[in-house]
């Protein structure tokens, strides 16, 4: 019965937002007005009107006119307060700023900023499963981030921000949805993988000699020396070892690297993950790195943005 | 989970300032319904409060939750151990105080305040229950305020008290003109069920007259009923009856079984008849007040034996009744049971008193010359009027009074001379009510108090029916006309015996005009607000509407709701809309809006500068204005020259130049 209801509700929610929420939120630029934004009595509010039908039923049984008047002087505060909640969501700003893709553990970060032209107070702003408070806001655009995780890799849009407030007094939940017209990918995570002895070349005939090579110096495990970068540690070494190793691709070899999604072991997504770690560690030892990916071949290549380029094409295989 | 995310980050100071103000208000409430409800629970209430204030300004430490545990079994058994189950309106809000005072030591969290909010608006509503005066209804809604400023602390805990507060007052006096509306227009409910009303300190008159102890009367300077005449003010001196004692026993005039019954008996003459409101203040008797034989059609008035009124429900608050008066010598017929209960001694009682009486009864010829024989036996025997008698004892009061002391008031004359009267063989019975009443400053109502609490006698006389005998108008004749208070020859007696208050200080002018102007407000607040009751809301109605009224209420009320909040809406919308906070912005903000629809808006990523050179080549007459405009505008915005009025007034000329065709 309760899965029933919760279906239920998840459909009817559905159908709510793609039918209204969406023409009206959708935007980089969006400013809450009458059309885009929700009040509801929240909770406590509820409790206030129950009290309030209590302190009425006192006044009319004692016919008690000052104890009705309080009853009337509650319940007006009470519709007075649906148009101060509104009032101060009113011409707030949402601006997209910017997001930027995550790995399937953490999630991707999305950064916004929000204004009011006067000030709005106590806002709740959440998107799937992080929130954050704002005290207030004001002409000074305010910019906030929030991570969205427990997402599988892949293409995604980016989550729908809802702003929340119960200012002034808590009577009213007023809320407004903002939906950016973006998407995010979800790279596949990074999984270590300790040698990885086979690799693909352009270079035919060398091919045996890097083999051979593979588990010692192509990838390979040595002591930390005093003056190396911290960031090649293998950390996952140190924590059973206590000694500093550093994972190396080595130097002498400077030709481009093919990795091949078919080498990795493991499932399908553990290959990714294997695959997700190699090229991030590529990029780190600045090496020229490509991949080859069943029904795509990225060619080799430098830089940040094709280590972007090659994580999304990852995490959409 | 939300709420134990919003609590973690809810800092310890603004818990403070929520405990702060919901001690305090806790403290005050205490203290208006001290007079109340039994005083052991009530000190032990104020306790828990006052630890609770020292717990919001950081003196004390929170009980731990086994202590406060066993701090409710105790507090609440000792709760139902003091009040009892008698009074269930007492115990109700006994129970609301003890539970939000023992809440308020051991919250901690959102919830907990939310909760005690909650029940604080019920607790300062029940407040009305015991107290209706105009100041209690201010101080409640200085309560108010505070409360809904808890909710805005508990919303947004960075917020200052004092934002908090004004922020709550506003929103509060914003919905007044709302409640004051529904007040009027909303018809009333019937009681849901019969309730019993709050029990209220006996005060004022006493259903059994023993003249030694009235004396406690004249302390009390607390309102008891206002009256309003209609038309033609009968005239002074003012006989409020209350009461009628016709049954003496142990030195006690009592009512009889008879007298508390409902009577229907119309009154045929309708000669001397004048018509008046009472707006009674609550009263722990259900009798209430009229000049003469009165007799009343309000709802909820009994018209009762003797031309008597009283309420037929205890009301819990001040109630508005419409009186009319008839005289009480047109009743000539007294019915056999009236008069032997009219004539009725006690054997042996007062002896001397008796033989007193048989003398004057033989100087005199027939039952009216014994009534003012008696009068003039008063005056030559030099009784004095005082409100501190000296202390009598023994059973014989009364011939104690008469021989020895000769001073007394009210009481002791009523007493006596309704005694010498049944004496001699004539009806007579002892009426106790109000005498006088202070004229309010523009003579509009007559305000009378406790203190002109008063008992006389009534004699019944052949031919001529009830007639009315008061000794003291011959002791202290200034005491028939105005209230006690206005009584020069009692003056330093009176306010000797007054509590502190603002009466006793009426020998200053100042403060005296004060009295009378605060006394006007007071009359306003209870003839409008206290006074109106589903009569007087049907007669209003009914002139508002005439008949078929509910569908025009309903839209009324729908109507001026929505009006008033579309009033409201746009007038916040107006206030915040954007301001133009930089110098010439305004100014600015025109040309571009002219611009526009001469069709060369403003293009992305234009400056105003370039924007204004635009403007300049396409519109060739208006160049010089354009250049200078645009000039001005560098100056100020850019080169950071402050604008001077003149400059400021030049930029005007030019948009309007400018913007002209």
């Amino acid at each position: 019965m309760k899965n029933l209801i919760n279906k239920l509700e998840r459909h009817i929610s559905q159908i709510f937002s793609r039918l209204l929420v969406k023409r009206k939120h959708s935007a980089t630029d969006l400013i809450l007005k009458h059309h885009n934004i929700y009040v509801v009595p929240s909770k406590f509010g509820l409790a206030f009107l129950c009290f309030n039908i209590l302190i009425f039923v006192l006044g009319s049984n004692y016919q008690n006119n000052l104890v009705l008047l309080s009853a009337y002087l509650l319940i007006s505060f009470f519709i007075i307060s649906i148009l101060q909640s509104y009032f101060n969501l009113m011409n707030t700003h949402i601006s997209f700023l910017d997001v930027e893709d995550g790995i399937e553990k953490t999630g991707y970060s999305l950064s916004f900023l929000l204004s009011n032209p006067n000030q709005a107070y106590s806002l709740i702003i959440k998107a799937t499963n992080d929130e954050s408070l704002i005290d207030f806001i004001s002409v000074d655009k305010k910019l906030v981030k929030l991570r969205v995780s427990g997402l599988k890799r892949g293409k995604h849009k980016v989550a729908r921000i809802k702003i929340l407030s119960r200012y002034p007094f808590g009577l009213m939940s007023i809320w407004s949805y903002s939906i950016f017209p973006k998407s995010v990918y979800i790279y596949p995570t990074p999984l270590p993988i300790i040698s990885y002895g086979k690799s693909l070349s352009d270079q035919g005939d060398q091919k045996d000699d890097i083999l051979k090579k593979g588990s010692n110096e192509f990838y390979a495990i040595r002591e930390h020396q005093s003056g190396e970068s911290f960031s090649r540690i293998s950390w996952k070494h140190y924590a059973k070892t206590h000694q500093f190793l550093v994972k190396e691709f080595s130097e002498s070899y400077s030709g481009e690297y093919i990795f091949n999604l078919l080498d990795m072991p493991g499932d399908f997504e553990t290959k990714l993950q294997h695959l997700s770690y190699l090229i991030n560690q590529a990029y780190h030892d600045k090496l020229t790195f490509g991949l080859s990916l069943p029904g795509k071949i990225i060619p080799a290549s430098k830089g940040n943005d094709h280590l972007k380029y090659c994580l999304r094409a990852l995490s959409e295989a | 989970m939300r709420h134990n995310k919003l609590n973690l980050e809810l800092s310890k100071v603004s818990y403070k300032k929520i405990e702060l103000l919901q001690s305090i208000t806790l403290i005050i409430i205490v203290l208006l319904l001290a007079k109340f409800i039994s005083l052991t629970f009530i000190s032990v209430v104020l306790l828990l409060s006052l630890w609770s204030l020292a717990i919001a300004l950081n003196q004390v430490k929170k009980p731990n939750v086994l202590a406060g545990n066993i701090l409710a079994i105790l507090t609440t058994v000792g709760l139902f151990l003091d009040i009892g189950f008698a009074d269930t309106v007492n115990l109700f809000v006994a129970m609301l105080l003890l539970s939000t005072a023992l809440k308020q030591l051991i919250s901690t969290s959102i919830f907990h305040f939310k909760s005690i909010c909650l029940i604080q608006l019920f607790l300062i509503s029940s407040v009305y229950l015991y107290q209706q005066s105009l100041y209690t209804s201010m101080l409640t809604f200085i309560f108010f305020v505070g409360n809904i400023a808890t909710l805005n602390l508990i919303i947004r805990p960075n917020a200052k008290l004092s934002n908090a507060l004004k922020l709550s007052a506003k929103s509060l006096l914003l919905s007044l003109p709302i409640a004051f509306f529904c007040f009027l227009i909303l018809p009333r409910m019937p009681s849901f069920w019969s309730l019993p009303g709050p029990g209220v300190a006996k005060t004022g008159l006493n259903e059994n007259i023993d003249p030694f102890s009235i004396s406690k009367l004249s302390n009390s300077s607390e309102l008891v009923f206002r009256s309003k005449f209609s038309d033609e003010k009968p005239t002074a001196p003012f006989y409020w009856r209350s009461m009628v004692h016709e049954e003496f026993s142990q030195q006690a005039w009592k009512i009889t079984p008879k007298a508390k019954l409902t009577d229907s008996k119309e009154i045929i003459d309708y000669d001397t008849n004048y018509s008046y409101e009472i707006i009674a203040e609550k009263s722990g008797l259900h009798w209430l007040y009229g000049l003469d034989y009165a007799r009343s059609k309000t709802q909820f008035v009994d018209n009762k034996y003797a031309g008597l009124l009283a309420r037929k429900k205890n009301l819990s608050q001040t109630f508005k009744y419409h009186v009319s008066s008839y005289n009480l010598k047109n009743i000539i017929k007294l019915s056999q049971y009236e008069r032997n209960i009219n004539l009725g001694l006690t054997a042996n009682s007062n002896p001397k008193t008796a033989i007193v009486a048989k003398e004057i009864k033989k100087r005199s010829d027939s039952d009216e010359v014994f009534f003012n024989n008696l009068y003039l036996y008063y005056i030559q025997n030099k009784f004095k009027y005082t409100l501190e008698p000296p202390a009598l004892y023994g059973s014989n009061k009364l011939d104690q009074f008469l021989l020895e002391s000769k001073k007394g008031f009210c009481g002791h004359y009523a007493s006596l001379s309704a005694f010498m009267f049944r004496s001699v063989g004539i009806p007579a019975r002892v009426v106790s009510g109000y005498l006088g009443g202070e004229l309010s400053k523009d003579k509009d109502y007559l305000s009378v108090f406790q203190y002109d609490a008063h008992a006389w006698t009534e004699v019944w006389l052949e031919n001529k029916g009830w007639t009315r005998f008061d000794a003291t108008s011959v002791v202290s004749p200034d005491r028939l006309y105005g209230s006690l208070s206005q009584s020069e020859a009692n003056k330093e007696e009176f306010l000797r015996n007054l509590n502190f208050g603002l009466l006793s200080l009426q020998n200053f002018p100042v403060l005296n005009w004060v009295r009378l102007n605060l006394d006007n407000i007071d009359f306003m607040w209870t003839n409008w607000i206290l006074g109106f009751n589903a009569q007087e809301q049907q007669g209003l109605l009914k002139k508002l509407f005439g008949s078929d009224q509910t569908l025009k209420i309903a839209f009324t009320i729908i109507g001026l709701l929505t009006a008033f909040l579309l009033c409201v809406y746009f007038y916040t919308v107006w206030k915040k809309r954007p301001m133009y906070t930089k110098p010439l912005e305004f100014e600015y903000t025109k040309i571009k809006v002219w611009g526009a629809i001469k069709k060369v808006p403003l293009e992305p990523g234009m400056t105003p500068q370039s924007y204004m050179a635009l403007l300049n080549k396409q519109f060739d007459s208006k160049s010089k204005y354009l250049t200078e405009f645009s000039n001005l505008y560098i100056d100020t915005r850019y080169k950071e020259i402050a604008l001077s009025k003149s400059n400021l007034k030049q930029a005007k000329i030019l948009v309007k130049l400018i913007t002209k065709n």
